[in-house]
């Protein structure tokens, strides 16, 4: 919950603009912000933001504003806004932001936010810059930061903030709510409040709601949960969203291998780590290297960097198509109505491969197939394709005869059918291969596989035509 | 027991043991074992027995557990599940489930079983889900919960505490309490924390905040889970257009939600029809229904392709070395097409761009992909020359330009014309825009080659 506070103290119809579906973008609020910054009223555009805007939407609004005035909107927000609009930045706009404020603003802000922002943002940013922002840690901070930083990237301890709650199972329900009454304020959450005993090992946890709900002279330890379920600092960011998706919880403990508490995860940090990771799945599965920053933010030089080198890999598996079909120049000069279904068989039995592969990669993704399936999902897929063979095949014959003649129909037919069938077989196995191989089976669905196809179908048409044709 | 791993690695040797104490039926060592387990994985333990084990388990459940449990089943295992319950356990279970559980179970039954459940339904419990199932299929409304704990603005916190004690043992969160006036408006929202936090003598009016979002019941799930990871919130309320609050939507079903829509997306990414099973689980008709349909369009317009040059048969036949390199020329300019589609599509799911940024991401997109076609085209001149002299060298490269940079900005555009069209973004599969661009390539690469070579 952003921490914000409404002023309700008139009646609500004298504000009916507060609170918004989110499906309305806030274009009349966008419109009283640029009238005010064009008015230079820095005051009332304060007032205005912190009164009406919330944090996620003030952030969005800095990075569509000129570099000027952005400089002078985000001066102007209270010290405590300004830190949390600076978490919810892109990467490079913090990056531009920091270069243009004093040493002293930095400080402060690097003061400000919590820790697992801080350790987020020095991670990304260029190398000079985080020297230049570690130098102005408070020696604690810097500590910690270095502790934080030394965790694997896409693990657990990256993600985690030490900025927790915990209570000892001594204590009494109403001394534990003393303590969140206490340091609440600071921590990053307050519904899980942890149990650790002397040596800071995790023993178990008690909800917000549980204090309130037990009497007040109830021993923590009599009412914690102690199956806690806990993350190890090196776990991959995939266990986090796992457990908290299977067992529907926020917030997750972690802790070093011998149990020692370390910190917290928090399900907006993880859900975001994995929503960037689904991104980067599609975008190998076109070809394209992962790219972090929105398709609005990313530079042209960016794009072109991360989808040449698949186009041009690509273009050099066609042209071994191309050399290929250079051995049946004969063939092909023979009857020169073979060509006109080329394009055609390639695409189809390409399609119907990658519709196979993706099946199979997203059972696989989800734990339900193996390798040791692959005789079951053989016969599966022969049947299917030889269905769609059929059909398809069947399709352009009778297309191929009408418009070339028989002899083609049936050529284009029967080399359909087994392109669809063998490609199809073929992109379902390859990616339970690859998981065997301990590679990303979703590999199997890339272009690159749907382009070496493309050789065997070119290879298998003209061996058809060269057969039926008699040339 | 190690709680640290995921259950289905660790607890193996307790399922052996439970199962042994199930065939010596000794429930309460059955019992006494699984009151440290939780649902989901009772839910799959349950699944690793035989069905009339499975009923015997169940019904071991303290009863609170076993509603849980039960919502984490899916599809055909409740169907089983509950046909071997009697009316009377079924309408025991109904009224323990959450709401949003309920609704969910509701909507994946088969018709008759739902017909069934409804009758078993409470009065009070049906009408409720009456409502939520009136909301469209994959809506907010469908997902949403009414169970939240609701205070008076003029309440003070001890009041407010005292509420959240009465009401929080069944809903489903009360780490955030809603703020409503008399008519049910919502007003704001305060949390556990800040009551926890606060002097108990001070009005919620004072301390609550206002609620940065919220949601219709109308709006798409999907939206749900946009804001959610924009704003950085576990709950969202969600309201009719007058303002009056009707229920909320927590993070751990949007979670499931935003996950089963990628996957969806990525099946139409590849011209697969959504499947709700498994590849093995389902059926030949299954599987042949979710990608015949795509094929045979693809095919189609493919055989558009094949009439396209069948009209360039003189060319051909005059220099055969063409045919060589149609396949680099369709194959290039779909590729950059599909780069550009699906870096699209996903901006498009996450509602990262508008049609608002269209110019913008079109002059971007003009500028790359013409980089890459110059590109393409440098390498690829080498072998064109080499395999069918200095015209075809031309020929190739000037056609694998001009494709690639067609292929890039109208594989950009063809999402954004499909949602204009009323289509999901995500239909402009990179095989639908390879088939078309398949057409585009065809037809300038023969045109220059006409052109170049005087055919």
């Amino acid at each position: 919950m952003s921490g914000k506070k409404g002023d309700y103290n008139e009646p609500m119809e004298e504000h009916p603009e507060k609170g918004r579906f989110s499906s309305v973008y806030a274009t009349i609020e966008k419109g009283i912000i640029k009238s005010l910054i064009a008015e230079r009223q820095w005051e009332a555009l304060r007032d205005y933001l912190v009164d009406n805007i919330p944090i996620a939407d003030i952030a969005d609004l800095l990075s569509e504003l000129p570099k000027e005035d952005r400089m002078l909107v985000f001066r102007v927000l209270p010290r405590d806004i300004a830190a949390e609009v600076f978490s919810y930045l892109e990467p490079f706009q913090q990056d531009e932001l920091l270069r243009d404020l004093t040493d002293k603003e930095c400080t402060q802000i690097l003061a400000d936010l919590a820790p697992d922002d801080r350790t987020e943002l020095l991670a990304e940013l260029p190398a000079q810059v985080t020297a230049r922002m570690l130098d102005q840690l408070s020696p604690e901070d810097l500590e910690q930061v270095r502790w934080l930083l030394g965790y694997p990237e896409r693990s657990a301890g990256r993600l985690m903030t030490p900025d927790y709650l915990s209570a000892r199972p001594e204590w009494t329900v109403a001394q534990t709510i003393e303590h969140v009454r206490t340091w609440g304020r600071d921590s990053e959450t307050a519904s899980v409040i942890y149990v650790v005993d002397d040596d800071g090992k995790l023993i178990g946890a008690v909800s917000l709601r549980q204090l309130v709900l037990e009497s007040p002279e109830t021993k923590i330890g009599d009412i914690m949960r102690t199956s806690v379920l806990s993350l190890n600092a090196f776990d991959d960011i995939n266990k986090a969203y796992e457990l908290m998706q299977r067992y529907g919880m926020w917030v997750l403990p972690v802790t070093d291998s011998d149990g020692i508490l370390l910190g917290i995860v928090t399900g907006d940090d993880v859900f975001e780590a994995a929503t960037q990771q689904i991104t980067e799945e599609f975008h190998k599965s076109a070809g394209v290297a992962p790219i972090k920053v929105s398709l609005t933010d990313a530079s042209p030089l960016l794009l072109y960097r991360n989808r040449v080198t698949w186009l041009l890999l690509l273009s050099l598996v066609y042209l071994i198509s191309g050399g290929v079909m250079a051995s049946f120049e004969e063939t092909i000069a023979g009857t020169i109505s073979l060509v006109f279904f080329l394009p055609l068989i390639l695409d189809c039995a390409g399609n119907a491969g990658s519709q196979s592969a993706v099946l199979i990669v997203r059972d696989i993704g989800v734990g339900d197939l193996t390798l040791h399936d692959w005789a079951k999902v053989l016969i599966k897929e022969l049947t299917v394709s030889a269905i769609i063979g059929l059909i398809i095949g069947g399709l352009v014959a009778g297309v191929g005869t009408a418009s070339a003649g028989f002899d083609i129909g049936i050529v284009v037919g029967v080399s359909m059918f087994l392109c669809i069938v063998i490609v199809s077989c073929l992109g379902a196995i390859i990616p339970l291969v690859l998981v065997a191989l301990r590679w990303d089976p979703a590999a199997a669905s890339s272009p690159l596989v749907a382009s070496l196809a493309d050789i065997l179908g070119v290879l298998i048409y003209f061996l058809v035509a060269k057969q039926f044709l008699r040339l | 027991m190690n709680w640290t791993d995921l259950s289905n690695e660790n607890s193996l040797s307790d399922v052996a043991k439970i199962k042994a104490m199930i065939l010596a039926h000794n429930w309460s060592a059955v019992r006494e074992l699984l009151s440290d387990w939780r649902p989901p994985d009772i839910a799959d333990l349950l699944l690793e027995l035989d069905k009339p084990t499975r009923v015997l388990l169940f019904r071991c459940l303290p009863r609170e557990v076993a509603a849980e449990v039960f919502s984490e089943l899916e599809g055909e295992d409740t169907d089983a599940l509950l046909r071997d319950l009697t009316d009377y356990e079924t309408q025991l279970l109904l009224s323990l489930m959450r709401p949003d559980d309920r609704t969910e179970l509701l909507e994946e039954l088969p018709g008759q079983a739902t017909q069934r459940l409804l009758n078993l339904l409470k009065p009070e419990d049906m009408e409720e889900a009456r409502m939520l199932l009136g909301y469209p299929e994959k809506s907010v409304g469908r997902l949403m919960t009414p169970d939240y704990v609701a205070v008076r603005p003029n309440w003070t916190v001890s009041q407010a505490l005292e509420h959240v004690r009465r009401r929080g043992h069944d809903s489903e969160t009360v780490d955030v309490a809603y703020v409503v006036d008399d008519s049910w408006k919502l007003l704001g929202v305060v949390s556990l924390r800040q009551l926890v936090l606060a002097d108990p003598d001070d009005t919620i009016k004072d301390i609550m905040t206002t609620p940065a979002v919220f949601l219709s019941a109308f709006d798409d799930r999907e939206e749900a889970a946009r804001v959610m990871d924009k704003y950085d919130l576990y709950a969202l309320p969600v309201v009719a257009s007058d303002g009056v609050l009707v229920g909320i939507v927590t993070a751990d079903d949007v979670f499931e939600v935003s996950l089963e829509e990628a996957i969806e997306d990525f099946h139409k990414s590849r011209a697969v029809a959504p499947l709700k099973a498994g590849y093995l689980e389902s059926s030949l008709g299954a599987l042949l229904k979710s990608r015949i349909g795509w094929l045979v369009v693809l095919a189609i317009v493919d055989l558009i392709g094949a009439e396209l040059i069948a009209g360039f048969q003189n060319a051909i036949s005059q220099v055969v070395a063409l045919v060589f390199f149609l396949p680099l020329i369709t194959g290039c300019s779909g590729n950059a097409g599909s780069q550009s589609s699906t870096l699209v599509i996903r901006e498009l799911a996450l509602g990262e761009v508008d049609p608002e940024d269209l110019p913008k991401l079109t002059t971007k997109e003009l500028l790359v992909s013409v980089a890459l076609g110059l590109t393409v085209a440098l390498v690829v001149c080498g072998p064109a020359i080499f395999q069918g002299g200095p015209g075809v060298g031309v020929v190739v490269s000037l056609s694998t330009m001009i494709t690639v940079t067609l292929g890039g900005v109208i594989g950009l555009l063809m999402p954004f014309l499909l949602r204009k069209l009323g289509f999901d973004p995500a239909t402009s599969s990179a095989p639908l825009v390879t088939s078309v661009l398949d057409i585009i390539g065809i037809l300038t690469y023969f045109i220059i080659a006409t052109r170049v070579l005087n055919l």
